[in-house]
């Protein structure tokens, strides 16, 4: 591009680097399909209700209606939109996945990297609570923190938060043990640096871009299990919508009028599959594979 | 907090007394202690350099590690190790922070394990400068970085890079940057050319020295290789399965060796061969113990 340069290794590393990982991530279609679809899903989420109708206004002269002008995919059981509900449910578990996704890696990274760090008693105690936790059945361990919170988003979000703590834990404690016995961190080590900017400094910004691009490849399971509990009805309470309590109100009608349950159900797939291709690109393209 | 003002213009000396290293290893369910180094003693005056001698597994890195107390858990060490006023063994791990970086340097064998792979050479060199000198401005920081690369012939733009795209000199020469920008009075150079070919060799061995004299550093070069004790050091031990088996003045022990140890060291760097065409090698490998 420039014509002349003396040394093309003068350019900053950084750059070069990402757009060779952009360009690989670009090659990988499913990963391209998965973006598209999770822009799509965010940019109805947020824009969409703006245009559609309040999803819990209920016209109960037009019950079960089949899709029309005025309502696109047609209404439920009380005549409420359904595009107008899924869009809602869309912001559901959005918010849910991207927020519980951060409440679990914010604690995860804290006790996983001190586990790896500290090792010894710390690690051991630490790795026992993980591996109890994660012999418990997730969504079991999620419907009770959210029966003991009293069901609501809120309570949703930090159960499925708490749920991913040992399971980002443990990866954490993996990659940070893996890092601290490498040379530069013993070099670390013997400048004189605390710990503290040891971790911060030289072993967080070495282990974050794995967890980061599981993290990615995660949502999708997170926003299913935000709809696994409000289809239980341990989590978004009626009237608010999720894809979750809309497939479950749903199921009786399945016979008249199948969308209510139907197009949620599309949805939750899209978003899950659509991350689940989004982790695999992201793995590929950062050449993770060790 | 500045340097101490107390800290000696002439470097600090380094004192191994009756230093033992052993490593606990677990082999069928019995735990085992094998012992890396014996009943030490060296001494290292200040200013001078002592050059430590011995094959792979003679317990050489142990003495650097001890030294700079990274040893890894699974490791017992006894005696007494003593830089200058500090007590390296005793000392607690807080003042122990601050005399390692400042008051002991390590350089390590492999530059490019050895330098955060993420980050730039500058912004390491940078990080240590403003870590044992908090007066420093982040900018300032970063000047001090480039101008101590390009004192150790490094092009000052290369602060920018990352270690992978520097050449294996110029990673080993960074590696020292981040090491001699803290100002220490002593340095431990464990191998400091084992990853590089031998022209690049000769030249950071050189830099080495240059860097010695000037500061007048004390230095402890760990090596397998007699030409670089030879140039870097006025004073050589031998190791051999964790026993120092000769010291003295570097021309003396190299001319005139004593143990059969060293002289089939010697001989073996000569490339020297027996009535039978093979290299003349010392009977038992240190592996064995």
């Amino acid at each position: 591009m420039s014509t002349l340069q003396y040394d093309s290794t003068f350019e900053p590393a950084g750059e070069r680097a990402l757009t060779g990982t952009v360009r690989r991530y670009l090659r990988n279609w499913p990963g391209v399909v998965g973006a598209c679809v999770i822009v799509l899903i965010a940019l109805a989420a947020i824009i969409g209700p703006w245009f559609a109708p309040d999803p819990n206004h209920s016209d109960v002269l037009s019950r079960l209606a089949a899709p029309s002008g005025q309502h696109l995919l047609g209404t439920d059981d009380l005549g409420r939109d359904i595009l107008a509900r899924v869009l809602a449910g869309a912001r559901v578990a959005l918010v849910v996945s991207l927020v519980s996704s951060a409440i679990g890696i914010a604690f995860a990274m804290t006790l996983g990297v001190a586990a790896g760090y500290l090792g010894g008693i710390v690690d051991e105690i630490l790795s026992r609570i993980f591996d109890v936790i994660v012999t418990f059945p997730m969504i079991l361990l999620a419907v009770l923190i959210v029966v003991a919170l009293g069901p609501s988003l809120t309570a949703v979000v930090i159960a499925i938060g708490v749920v991913v703590i040992p399971r980002y834990g443990r990866q954490f404690r993996v990659l940070t043990k893996s890092c601290v016995q490498r040379e530069y961190v013993q070099a670390a080590i013997a400048q004189g640096y605390s710990p503290l900017r040891i971790v911060v400094r030289h072993v967080l910004p070495n282990i974050l871009l794995p967890i980061a691009v599981i993290a990615a490849g995660n949502m999708g399971r997170l926003a299913v299990a935000e709809g696994s509990l409000s289809y239980l009805g341990a989590g978004v309470q009626a009237p608010n919508a999720s894809w979750g309590n809309m497939i479950s109100e749903g199921q009786s009608y399945l016979q008249q009028s199948p969308g209510i349950a139907v197009y949620p159900g599309i949805a939750l797939c899209a978003i899950a599959i659509a991350f689940a291709f989004i982790g695999d690109a992201l793995r590929d393209a950062f050449d993770l594979t060790e | 907090m500045s340097v101490p003002a107390e800290s000696p213009a002439e470097g600090s000396s380094l004192v191994v007394e009756d230093l033992c290293v052993d490593y606990r290893i677990e082999a069928n369910g019995r735990v085992q202690y094998v012992a890396a180094l014996k009943h030490l003693s060296i001494t290292v005056a200040p200013g001078t350099a002592l050059g430590i001698l011995g094959e792979t597994g003679s317990g050489k890195s142990s003495l650097a590690l001890a030294a700079m107390r990274l040893l890894p858990k699974t490791a017992r060490c006894t005696g007494n190790i003593q830089l200058g006023d500090f007590d390296m063994l005793a000392m607690p791990t807080k003042r122990l922070q601050r005399v390692r970086g400042r008051e002991i340097g390590l350089v390590m064998q492999d530059p490019l394990s050895a330098l955060n792979p993420v980050r730039t050479v500058g912004a390491q060199i940078a990080e240590t400068a403003r870590f044992h000198d908090h007066s420093l401005s982040r900018r300032r920081s970063h000047q001090v970085a480039a101008d101590m690369l390009e004192s150790l012939g490094v092009p000052r733009e290369r602060a920018r890079s990352y270690p992978h795209q520097l050449s294996g000199g110029m990673q080993q020469r960074a590696l020292i940057a981040a090491v001699m920008v803290a100002g220490p009075n002593f340095l431990i150079a464990d191998e400091p050319t084992a990853a590089l070919d031998k022209v690049t060799e000769r030249q950071i061995v050189l830099l080495l020295r240059s860097l010695q004299r000037e500061r007048h550093l004390g230095l402890l070069v760990i090596s397998h290789d007699i030409g670089v004790v030879s140039t870097l050091c006025q004073e050589v031990a031998v190791i051999y399965r964790g026993e120092l088996v000769e010291h003295g003045a570097t021309s003396k022990v190299l001319t005139d060796p004593q143990h059969a140890y060293t002289q089939g060291l010697i001989s073996a760097a000569r490339r020297e061969t027996d009535d039978r065409g093979h290299l003349v090698s010392f009977v038992g490998s240190a592996v064995e113990a």
